[in-house]
């Protein structure tokens, strides 16, 4: 991976302005699709992603753009290598007790935190859900039923719209892309950026495995760079 | 006709006093750590330090800041309108409330480090403002030199034209032949910035 | 930036005979690349030449797209067009069209050379500028492919650092909800500004006052905003004249440095040992009682003189000056104060001009905006583009009239950088390259005969015996002390004004007395400092010393602008003597553009001898330089009290070890009224808030053809008050009220009214109202010297100084032979954390750190923080 700002060929400044803007969108939409995998129980691809050290090198080839910045999250981007070598059965179990069905469970679905802004209490599950859904629908895609306002799901949805971002950049569609970015970011406002913070800091609550530590720390960094302006990262919740 | 507004920056003059770069500062009230305008050294590794050889050497300085390109990559790219060039005089805005802290617009600049990128909260050195740009500092936006247009709207110049004690900078529309700069244009030897980059800058440095 | 390789031309000249011409024309200067056709042409320029020379319209095509495309090809290579015709229009659109220079065709041979080397010292610029762009994008936020690699490599330190037990914490900045929705009220420090707080904050009122720092007395005029009492905005002030509206960015600081959070805002009194920082807030009867009682108490035991107010050079008003308050202060109370005619610092080169040119002299040069009459000006141990910032213009101005500046520094400094030629001397040979530079013109025949012979001591007689110069008197025919020299017409000695043609040099005998010429002595002075001597002393070449001394000799009119950087070695003053010599054996006196002196000044502050010596009474006067010496020997009278204003005398004065081990001790009382815990201020008993010129009354002289009038704009901030009512507090206490009686802005009006005949026309309102008035002065009176009448014993400029013949036990000699000037002044350093402050109070206050303006830090260079 190189830095897309000192490697275009373009002489044209707004196709030059394009192709780094394509360069880092898809940046975006990789880290996004890491982060969203290591929410999903873990699989196979997970457990492979993370032996073969792929997380932590994608993640870190699509954020050469970010310069400084990226310094924020080189330290837990250096604790998710140390856990290359977990052994397996551990980071299942843990997230299990995290997020499965015990006790100690953080729930990791939006309604489950914006049931204050709910008309009705036992509605706020269904609003929130049909509300993605139809935000899901218009950009042509859906999710699986009953995972609408799962975070992977949602981190998948943001992963989707960089990527489609990235797409009109490279057609120099300078317009429709500058549209999808106001999408991602209002996606941001409305629903991630509302409960995420508050997710992170019960999850670090329960002593979580190290991996998912570094995760969620990589995570509220991730989304915190991404926010911009009225981020409240999860310590001040 | 619409107004061309350019600068011009004599590199012969600048004794790289920094004057301009406090000045912008007052006028626009920054916040610690936070400057529009700069002078860069061109010489040795370091501020003040020549190039060469002893007794070979040379010195110069370099104002810097935003070079308010005619053809602005960055107010291309910007998802929420907050960079713009108006075109009715060719100043590139920059308005820190619609600011959405995206730094797309700092990807696509070929002039690196004109625009600042708030981190933290902004902290200043006084408990008022300053001068009188009413714009206000947010942390995680951007900011930039806006050729001080508070300033242009009433007709005087941008506050480092004014301040320079010695008078290295120029300031006007191109547009009008009779214009100081555009007298200094046709008279004087200059260059502009990365020019490779197609970008076409306002700010002119004759040398 | 640019290794040796040759230097590339290319050459688009399809005119055969002109192509040969300039061929022969630039051969030395470079490789030349030759284009004959348009495509040899565009492949050359491919190949980024270092400059390009063409003749677009001998291309058989439009030449304008021509021009276009070679500037398209290399866009960072100067271009030089060559054109057939010279009319504005082709002119400028070669210009426009990316032309750095047009030469007519017929033209070619006397100016494309010195077009092509300009050129070339341009294109220098540019690739360092290109440079110095792309090392900043590469420090810049984006990384680049090894930045890459380095993060790998971090990752693992990490790997072995974050196996510590504790979890990193979430982010440890505090982001705080939108600015725009916190209350004013709790409007703090770290909160950003809303469009709302400026609008609604209280209307913006601009007054005119102007900067009196001592920064070689330019004197800005300011224009400051003032918005809810709070100073928001510093700008340059309109002056009938433009060149003298400027401003700089100490000026400009005084925004923050008024409402500056370590400003001192009420009255301290030291509790623990001296130094030891421990203060105490006291109220200001209580101080004053205080230390009042302390010196009614020492003048009782040791006479009133031992209590001695040292205001200084840091402001340089009329009220708040060396001559102001505190000197009127001390007069009433018939207490010793620092002597403003002995100024004690910055005076060992302006006490040589004055040995040489008179006393009263000293400091006296053409004024500044005198520098465009010249045609050479000599930089020499100055910095004035840092030092004298707002000076600084007229010296471009006069460069661009045509003048040569040469600068003579050992440190290529910015003016260095800034002028015609540079010539770096080791340091501290200053004085051996003036002797050169003497010799040669004495040994060349460049001097200006006439003048010399006129007006400097050069043909008056020397007694070989005694060494003073020879008058009537010693042929005992008369009482008469008239000065003698040998008249060539009548071949015998005649009265130096009764003399048609004197000798300038030779041995005479005059009735027994065997006598020498003065210009004899330094012919004879001068004799050793051979160039191939001094070349190995200074480290410039014998030929180079040779050209500047014929430079300067044949150059008139020139100059010699010296500040304070030789000055500060041993026998600085001699430096003084010689540049006073050299500008009057080339008869640059009296004249435009000529001169030799420090700064540019003819006259001083505005100084009213009534109001610093109320009913006659006159303080004991100190010199400052002698000060340290007398508080410890006591002699001639013991001085237990210092009172300390406008300055910082413990650091600015040399050896700050002995002044705080030494002289310290043997002080009874150390009072000092600043802005901040200075050096002087940290080693005082009682330390006294005082108001910012922007906080009290007073007018200004300067600059030069101006004066202007300081209005209080702002309340001074807590306790502050200004130097007249603490002055007048201490009046009261000590029993001579009436001395400040009257409210400071009716001492103004009397002062301004007495004051000399360019100043006491104008009447004081229109001085008030207006903010600056334009004093009777024009600029040919601003030219040292001008009547050419020379305050010396001779009346002449004096390189043979009788009074310091070693038979009047002088520690110097009446030719300017004291070389030995190898080390500068000693001083023992501090500790570091108090040079640390030391430091941070010269870098000013662009960082936000603590400076005092009351002392000499405006001299000093400021500097911001480094770029990102």
């Amino acid at each position: 991976m190189i830095d897309p700002r000192t490697h275009t060929n373009e002489t044209n400044p707004k196709h030059r302005a394009c192709s780094i803007l394509h360069q880092v969108a898809r940046g975006r939409s990789q880290v996004y699709r890491w982060l969203a995998l290591s929410f999903y129980a873990p699989d196979a691809e997970l457990a492979h992603a993370l032996n073969a050290g792929r997380i932590v090198e994608d993640i870190l080839l699509a954020t050469v753009w970010l310069g400084e910045d990226r310094k924020k999250f080189l330290t837990h981007l250096g604790k998710l290598r140390e856990c290359a070598s977990s052994a397996w059965s551990d980071l299942a179990s843990d997230y299990q007790r995290l997020f499965g069905k015990s006790s100690e469970r953080v729930p990791m679905r939006e309604s489950a935190y914006r049931w204050r802004e709910a008309s009705a209490l036992l509605d706020t599950a269904n609003q929130v859900a049909l509300a993605l859904r139809q935000h899901y629908e218009q950009f042509g895609v859906a999710p699986i039923a009953n995972h609408e306002d799962l975070l992977p799901v949602e981190l998948e949805f943001m992963a989707f719209l960089c990527e489609c971002e990235s797409n009109e950049w490279k057609n120099n569609a300078a317009e429709r892309a500058r549209q999808l970015r106001l999408q991602e970011r209002t996606f941001l406002d409305d629903h991630l950026g509302r409960w995420f913070p508050e997710f992170c800091r019960r999850v670090s609550d329960r002593a979580p495995h190290p991996f998912y530590t570094a995760l969620i720390f990589l995570s509220d960094t991730w989304l915190n760079l991404e926010y911009g302006p009225g981020y409240v990262p999860a310590r001040s919740l | 006709m619409s107004k061309r507004y350019v600068m011009l920056i004599d590199l012969q003059q600048c004794t790289g006093c920094n004057t301009c770069s406090v000045a912008c500062k007052q006028e626009n009230n920054l916040p610690e750590g936070v400057w529009w305008t700069r002078v860069v050294t061109i010489g040795g590794n370091g501020d003040d330090l020549p190039a060469g050889h002893y007794p070979n050497l040379r010195l110069d300085y370099l104002p810097l800041a935003c070079q308010h390109c005619a053809q602005a990559p960055c107010a291309e790219v910007c998802p929420a309108t907050a960079t713009s060039r108006r075109e009715d005089d060719g100043v590139v805005m920059q308005d820190p409330g619609l600011c959405i802290g995206c730094r797309s617009c700092m990807m696509v600049c070929p002039f690196t480090s004109v625009r600042v990128f708030a981190d933290e909260q902004p902290r200043f050195a006084l408990l008022f403002p300053t001068g009188d740009n009413p714009s206000a500092h947010r942390a995680r936006t951007v900011e930039k030199c806006t050729f001080c247009a508070h300033r242009l709207a009433r007709g005087d110049n941008p506050s480092c034209v004014d301040v320079c004690p010695v008078q290295a900078r120029t300031f006007g529309d191109l547009n009008d032949s009779a214009s100081q700069v555009a007298q200094l244009l046709a008279t004087r030897l200059h260059f502009q910035l990365l020019t490779e980059k197609g970008t076409e800058p306002s700010v002119y440095y004759l040398i | 930036m640019r290794s040796n390789s040759p230097i590339r031309i290319l050459l688009g000249v399809p005119h055969a005979w002109l192509r040969e011409t300039i061929s022969q024309t630039l051969a030395q200067n470079g490789e030349l690349l030759v284009a004959q056709n348009r495509h040899d042409l565009m492949a050359h320029a491919q190949t980024k030449p270092d400059v390009m020379i063409a003749e677009p319209f001998a291309f058989g095509e439009p030449g304008l797209d021509l021009l276009r495309e070679l500037k398209a090809r290399a866009p960072t290579v100067p271009l030089i067009v060559l054109l057939p015709f010279d009319t504005r229009d082709y002119r400028e659109a070669a210009m426009h069209t990316g032309a750095n220079g047009v030469i007519r065709v017929e033209d070619v041979a006397t100016e494309l050379a010195p077009a092509v080397s300009e050129a070339l010292k341009r294109a220098l610029l540019v690739n360092g500028i290109t440079h110095q762009l792309a090392q900043i994008a590469e420090r810049g936020a984006p990384l680049g492919e090894a930045a890459y690699r380095n993060d790998l490599a971090r990752l693992s330190d990490h790997a072995v650092e974050q196996l510590a037990p504790t979890m990193p914490s979430f982010a440890t900045q505090d982001y705080s909800p939108r600015a725009d929705a916190i209350e004013p009220q709790t409007f703090l420090r770290g909160l950003a500004l809303t469009s709302k707080t400026i609008s609604t904050a209280a209307p913006a009122r601009t007054m005119r006052t102007a900067c009196n720092l001592n920064c070689g007395s330019h004197f800005c005029g300011l224009n400051v905003t003032v918005r809810d009492q709070h100073v928001v905005k510093i700008e340059p002030a309109d002056f009938p004249d433009e060149r003298y509206r400027r401003i700089c960015l100490k000026g400009i600081s005084y925004t923050q440095m008024l409402a500056h959070p370590r400003r001192v805002l009420h009255p301290l009194k030291r509790v623990g040992a001296r130094g030891s920082a421990k203060w105490e807030r006291v109220s200001w009867d209580q101080a004053i009682d205080e230390i009042t009682a302390q010196m009614r108490a020492l003048a009782q035991t040791y006479g009133d003189a031992s209590v001695m107010f040292f205001p200084y050079s840091g402001q340089l008003g009329t009220l708040n000056s060396m001559n102001g308050v505190y000197a009127r202060l001390a007069s009433a109370l018939g207490a010793s104060a620092a002597n403003p005619a002995t100024f004690g610092m910055d005076s060992a080169v302006p006490s040589g001009i004055e040995d040489t040119f008179g006393s009263g002299a000293g400091y006296s040069a053409n004024d500044f905006a005198d520098l465009p009459n010249s045609k050479l000006i000599l930089i020499w141990g100055g910095d004035p583009a840092q030092s004298r910032m707002n000076w600084w213009n007229f010296f471009l101005d006069a460069k661009r009239a045509g003048a040569r500046l040469v600068t003579i520094d050992p440190r290529f400094s910015i003016t260095a950088s800034k002028s015609d030629a540079w010539i770096p001397i080791r340091p501290g040979t200053d004085l051996y390259l003036a002797l050169a530079l003497a010799r040669l013109i004495v040994e060349q025949n460049w001097l200006n005969r006439d003048f010399v012979l006129r007006h400097t001591v050069a043909p008056l007689l020397v007694r070989e015996d005694t060494g003073c110069f020879l008058r009537l008197a010693d042929l005992g025919k008369s009482k008469n002390e008239a000065f003698l020299v040998w008249d060539t017409q009548v071949e015998r000695a005649l009265t130096a004004n009764r003399s048609a043609a004197p000798a300038l040099d030779g041995r005479f005998e005059i009735e027994g007395i065997a006598c020498r010429t003065a210009f004899d002595h330094l012919r004879a002075m001068l004799q050793p400092y051979t160039p191939t001597f001094v070349a190995e002393k200074t480290g410039i070449a014998p030929e180079q010393i040779f050209d500047l001394a014929r430079e300067f000799a044949t150059t008139r009119p020139a100059r010699i602008f010296t500040l304070y950087g030789v000055d500060r070695w041993r026998h600085g003053a001699t430096f003084g003597r010689l540049i006073a010599t050299l500008a009057a054996l080339t008869g640059n006196l009296g004249i435009t553009g000529g001169g030799a002196g420090v700064d540019g000044f003819v006259d001083g502050v505005l100084f009213n001898h009534n109001f610093a010596n109320p009913d006659g009474k006159q303080f004991h006067p100190i010199n400052p330089a002698r000060l340290a010496d007398q508080i410890t020997n006591q002699q001639p009278y013991p001085l237990k009290a210092v009172w300390v204003a406008f300055g910082n005398w413990i650091n600015q004065w040399p050896n700050h070890a002995q002044l705080i081990e030494t002289v310290l001790p043997k002080l009874d009382l150390l009072v000092t009224v600043d802005h901040f815990i200075t050096e002087t201020a940290h080693w005082s008993d009682y330390v006294l808030p005082a108001a910012m010129f922007f906080e009290r009354e007073d007018i200004i002289k300067g600059p030069t053809p101006y004066i202007q009038y300081q209005p209080a704009i702002v309340p001074p901030p807590g306790e502050c008050r200004s130097d007249f009512d603490i002055a007048a507090m201490v009046a009261q206490k000590l029993g001579c009220g009436q001395t400040f009686a009257r409210a400071p802005r009716e001492y103004l009006r009397y002062i301004l009214a007495a004051s000399d005949a360019t100043t006491n026309t104008l009447s004081f309102d229109e001085l008030c109202a207006r903010g600056v008035l334009r004093r009777n002065v024009s600029i040919e009176s601003q030219v040292a010297h001008r009547d050419l009448k020379f305050n010396t014993p001779t009346g002449r400029v004096e390189f043979y100084v009788e009074r310091l013949l070693p038979s009047r036990r002088c520690n110097d000699a009446p030719l300017s032979t004291r070389l030995h000037h190898r080390t500068q002044s000693l001083s023992r350093p501090l500790d570091v954390q108090r040079r640390a402050l030391v430091a941070r109070t010269r870098r000013g206050t662009a960082r936000g750190s603590a400076s005092s303006g009351r002392d000499g830090a405006a001299h000093s260079r400021r500097r911001l923080g480094a770029p990102v």
